[in-house]
């Protein structure tokens, strides 16, 4: 999968607009993978405002951006997940 | 911090440096992962050699997660296949992204570039080819190979630990993963497309999600990506 765009004989040309289109790979491809694990779980209704994944998920999209550190800004997600874990489960 | 010296220098890091400080909170969440990976491998019932060499030869953590349910689960090779088929097509992305670069390599790096490309190297080698303003595959290699080397060692660690550790699925471990991915797009949204294109992906791979639609990751990521393409497109230059 990942060596198939390598191949020279595969007959397709990049143009540039297909290169701004592949510009949005990452940040689509990675909040497709985030955005379940956060909000996948919520049931929407009043015990959901302990759901550790939503609050934790939502501070953590507030600290970073506070925060350019990829690795304390995870850091300090994990705790507010634990606490909020700890507290309310 | 042995890397103190370098990071209060105003000189740019040399490239291997960087690329290993770019990748290494990446793979330090990644471990909880590995972790994983690793004890279920031995409860789905492989020796420990076919479960490191699952990880040394794969390298996919989703692939793998999914393939070991499945293998647990008592299911056949065309499951196996088909999983992963579907668990990494978003990789035909990726290596669209980099295809015009990697054109110009020469076979066996071409290889060693494909077989390192993870989500997270795919993130910080993009990200550094924007600040540079061209593309550094040594920069690309040695990020992409220290992700390899944390990842096949929490693998290890995860093997060791075996099925001594029970409950690891109920820790939250995924919270890790979805907290590294926000921490690493939400710097980067820097237009308006962007972060519309990010707000789409979200709310579709979400309803995907509940309705339990296969490929539902490509195709949330394929809507949100056509959603900032058409915006950029329409709002002048973008």
């Amino acid at each position: 999968m990942r060596y198939a765009f390598f191949i020279k004989n595969i007959p397709i040309k990049l143009n540039e607009s297909i290169e701004r289109f592949l510009r949005f790979t990452a940040p689509c491809i990675l909040v497709s993978m985030a955005a379940p694990i956060v909000f996948g779980g919520v049931k929407w209704g009043v015990s959901d405002l302990t759901n550790p994944f939503l609050i934790a998920g939502m501070s953590t999209i507030l600290i970073s951006l506070m925060i350019k550190n990829t690795l304390f800004v995870v850091f300090l997600s994990m705790i507010i997940f634990s606490s909020v874990k700890y507290i309310f489960i | 911090m042995i890397f103190d010296r370098a990071m209060s220098n105003d000189q740019p890091r040399p490239i291997g440096l960087a690329a290993v400080l770019d990748i290494l909170p990446l793979a330090i969440a990644v471990i909880p992962w590995g972790i994983l990976c690793g004890s279920l491998a031995i409860q789905a019932g492989l020796t420990p050699l076919e479960s490191q060499l699952m990880s040394l030869l794969v390298f996919a953590g989703a692939a793998q997660l999914s393939a070991l349910s499945i293998i647990g689960g008592g299911g056949g090779l065309p499951a196996i296949l088909g999983s992963t088929a579907v668990v990494s097509s978003r990789h035909l992305l990726y290596s669209a992204t980099f295809r015009y670069e990697a054109l110009k390599l020469p076979l066996y790096k071409k290889m060693a570039f494909a077989f390192l490309l993870t989500d997270e190297m795919f993130a910080v080698a993009e990200s550094k080819k924007r600040s540079l303003g061209y593309f550094s595959l040594d920069y690309a290699l040695i990020s992409g190979f220290t992700f390899y080397l944390i990842w096949n060692l929490s693998t290890l660690t995860g093997i060791i630990a075996g099925s001594s550790i029970t409950n690891l699925d109920e820790l939250g471990l995924e919270f890790a993963i979805a907290a590294t991915f926000i921490a690493m797009v939400v710097p980067n949204i820097k237009s308006l497309a962007t972060l519309i294109a990010v707000l789409v992906s979200s709310l579709t791979s979400v309803i995907f999600h509940s309705y339990e639609i296969s490929n539902g990751l490509l195709f949330s990521g394929l809507i949100g990506m056509c959603t900032g393409y058409f915006i950029e497109q329409h709002s002048g230059k973008g």
